[in-house]
């Protein structure tokens, strides 16, 4: 009984220190929180990134993954910096790529993931890289692709008035009277945040003063003006527009959100937007989802412009791990988890278009027409607000804003366009 | 002996501390990142007068410095100017306690409150106030635009707070003896000229403090802006504490900020001296009753 104590005492020891270390563990993993911060998206998108937080926090006990989500137009002006500059960044954010992801990487707050692109560039489609790399170093992982603007039309008006899909400007022009003539606002755009009217002319800009030219004007290259003629062509169709009565009079005051109760109202015809007016708008904003009866086509050609006709305004998007972050294996394993086939095809699914090849369904007629739209150029362009400098953007938003509802001539818009941005050339 | 000859810095102590903390080492630190030149929230070079010398050139810095002095203009009138003829109408009321009550009410709600109903209000489609202008046979108007937008946002501010204004002036006027009211009503005076030709010049003090409210006020206006214009994409009401905002958190530009800081400070401390010299000057001291 003697021996038999002290082995007990000692058996007994050895566990509550083995316990212990264990404990230890637990708890050092318990304090990791992974934080990470996006705009926010439809309850589909959500389900699957709770699926994705759960998945991971299964297979790495004692993590806790935090989301962060803020409406797009807060994230992406206060909402992230804000977040990077306080003591509680996100690890992994969000971003729309291109400029936006530049600047992270300029300033120290995205880290080089190249080694993880290189280990699954063979599962990404080759156009998906576009925006995420600079200086030959890969800063975002992009996991879908967005077309910005296309021209979202009820197809029920436009069956009713017996309208065609339109091929020219003029074309275009024709339908817009009709519909008007019908008592419907032929365009309806919510632009109190500024960004919908302003990709929506940012194309005309493209297309009419040449897609290169466009690009030195919005990179702010030196001896470039916004004052120039493409540019003052391509905002006169803008204003004519507005001067016809083609688009909602109260654009610039009517919200984002609520704009969409007179798309869906059948009191409008068309909604220049991007491909998350399925995923996104007609989920979260249609009476009855089911009933909605919507289709899209690309901007139609412009008689006189420079630009290719058939270019589409779009990015990459993606999730960026920031260079700051205390756990960046964690970071780099919960990237490569979120292009995870699992999960693409679940977003292909809802409409998201994927970058993670073998996940979209060509034999969708919505999925196919994108494709399509995408194939069917060599040209892609990007919104200002997203590949370019944003203090740029605004103000070029600002004169869209103004030439739509001829509170400026195009002339005199671009013109303090030029001087609001003159410091920005230096 | 000495101790208790100086015990009144150990009193003042915390107050002083904290306004050092609070307002003159923050001030400070304004005027110095003002010369500095820096990338996002990072500083990488000092001693510039580069953000001065760009204030003097902005376009959208003078348009939200104008917008700002008609903000200033319209407010006095709605804020302080409907205070002052709610309080004259008030104290002759009986049971004014429902009516200050009722006047004062809206300052209680919350901004956001306030902002989403009033968008309502302003509604382009379906608004209350379109709506009505419809039932006469009105064209509809963009209340929250070009060139309605600054007249829209101080009629809020207006509603919001001339109550408050009405209770500064209530309380002066109740203060002043019935005697003198009195002698005037037996003089003959009319209801107009004794508000006009007695009270008035009784709470002549009191309507300088409201001055200076409104007119120091005026330059920190931002959540009715915000809320009821979001991101005013054509600029229309675009405001000194909405161009900071933008400046600071979204080109995250803290130098050019700060530089217009330390002007707008400059710009409040000129207009609360030439006020106190008004005072001083032309109202001088009231009797006090």
């Amino acid at each position: 009984m003697k021996r038999v104590f002290p082995l007990l005492l000692s058996i007994l020891l050895v566990f509550f220190a083995v316990g212990n270390i264990f404990a230890k563990g637990a708890q050092e993993n318990a304090k990791i929180t992974l934080r990470i911060a996006s705009p926010s998206e439809g309850p589909d998108s959500i389900k699957i990134y709770d699926a994705m937080m759960a998945d991971f926090e299964k297979s790495h006990p004692g993590v806790t993954v935090t989301w962060d989500r803020s409406s797009g137009d807060d994230y992406q002006f206060q909402g992230l910096p804000s977040l990077l500059a306080s003591d509680t960044p996100p690890d992994i954010y969000f971003e729309w790529g291109g400029n936006r992801v530049k600047n992270h990487a300029e300033d120290g707050e995205a880290l080089d993931i190249s080694t993880l692109a290189n280990e699954v560039r063979p599962n990404l489609v080759s156009s998906a890289w576009s925006g995420a790399v600079f200086n030959n170093k890969t800063y975002m992982l992009p996991t879908n692709q967005d077309v910005t603007i296309m021209m979202w039309y009820n197809k029920d008006i436009f069956s009713k008035l017996s309208l065609s899909i339109p091929k020219t400007w003029d074309q275009f022009l024709s339908i817009c009277a009709k519909i008007k003539g019908a008592g419907i606002t032929p365009i309806l755009m919510g632009n109190s945040d500024a960004w919908v009217a302003g990709n929506f002319v940012g194309v005309f800009l493209y297309r009419i003063a040449g897609d290169d030219i466009a690009d030195e004007v919005l990179s702010l290259k030196k001896g470039t003006r916004f004052n120039n003629p493409g540019f003052i062509k391509a905002m006169e169709y803008a204003s004519e527009l507005g001067k016809k009565g083609y688009i909602n009079r109260d654009l610039n005051t009517l919200g984002y959100d609520p704009s969409f109760a007179r798309l869906f109202d059948n009191s409008s015809a068309m909604y220049p937007l991007g491909t998350w007016f399925k995923t996104e708008v007609i989920p979260e904003n249609a009476p009855d989802p089911s009933k909605a009866n919507f289709d899209f086509f690309n901007l139609p050609a412009f008689p006189d412009g420079k630009g290719d006709q058939t270019s589409y305004m779009g990015l990459n998007n993606g999730f960026v791990a920031n260079a700051k972050t205390k756990y960046k294996e964690l970071a780099i394993e919960f990237l490569k988890l979120m292009i995870d086939k699992k999960y693409q095809v679940q977003f292909a699914k809802i409409g998201t278009f994927s970058t993670v090849k073998g996940t979209l369904d060509k034999s969708d007629p919505y999925i196919s027409k994108v494709l399509d739209l995408m194939n069917s150029t060599q040209t892609l362009v990007s919104p200002p607000d997203t590949g370019y400098n944003l203090e740029m953007a605004e103000s070029l938003y600002a004169a869209i804003a103004q030439v739509l509802v001829n509170a400026k001539t195009p002339e005199a818009a671009l013109s303090a366009v030029d001087q609001k941005i003159n410091h920005l050339r230096k | 002996m000495i101790a208790k000859k100086n015990s009144y810095i150990l009193f003042a102590l915390p107050a002083v501390l904290l306004f050092l903390i609070i307002v003159v080492i923050p001030l400070l630190f304004t005027v110095l990142f003002s010369f500095t030149e820096w990338r996002r929230f990072n500083i990488i070079n000092f001693g510039t007068m580069e953000h001065y010398i760009r204030s003097t050139k902005d376009p959208v810095l003078r348009k939200a410095f104008i917008h700002n002095l008609i903000y200033i203009l319209f407010t006095i009138f709605l804020e302080s100017g409907v205070g002052l003829i709610l309080a004259g109408i008030v104290i002759h009321l009986r049971r004014s306690i429902i009516y200050r009550s009722l006047f004062f009410s809206p300052i209680i709600l919350p901004s956001i409150v306030v902002g989403v109903l009033w968008r309502q209000i302003y509604a382009y489609h379906s608004g209350l106030l379109n709506s009505i202008i419809g039932l006469f046979g009105g064209k509809e108007i963009d209340w929250l635009s070009y060139p309605f937008t600054m007249l829209s946002v101080s009629i809020v501010s207006g509603w919001l707070f001339s109550g408050f204004f009405m209770t500064i002036f209530y309380a002066g006027l109740a203060r002043i003896p019935d005697s003198i009211i009195e002698s005037a009503k037996l003089d003959g005076a009319s209801s107009s000229k004794i508000f006009l030709k007695i009270e008035l010049p009784l709470i002549k003090n009191l309507i300088m403090l409201a001055l200076l409210i409104v007119t120091t006020g005026g330059f920190k206006g931002f959540d009715l802006f915000q809320i009821l214009l979001r991101r005013d994409p054509m600029e229309s009401g675009i405001v000194m504490p909405v161009f900071l905002v933008r400046v600071f958190f979204e080109n995250q530009d803290i130098g050019y900020g700060s530089a217009v800081s330390v002007l707008l400070t400059f710009v409040v401390i000129a207009i609360i001296i030439i006020i106190n010299f008004i005072n001083k000057t032309f109202v001088g001291k009231v009797e006090e009753f």
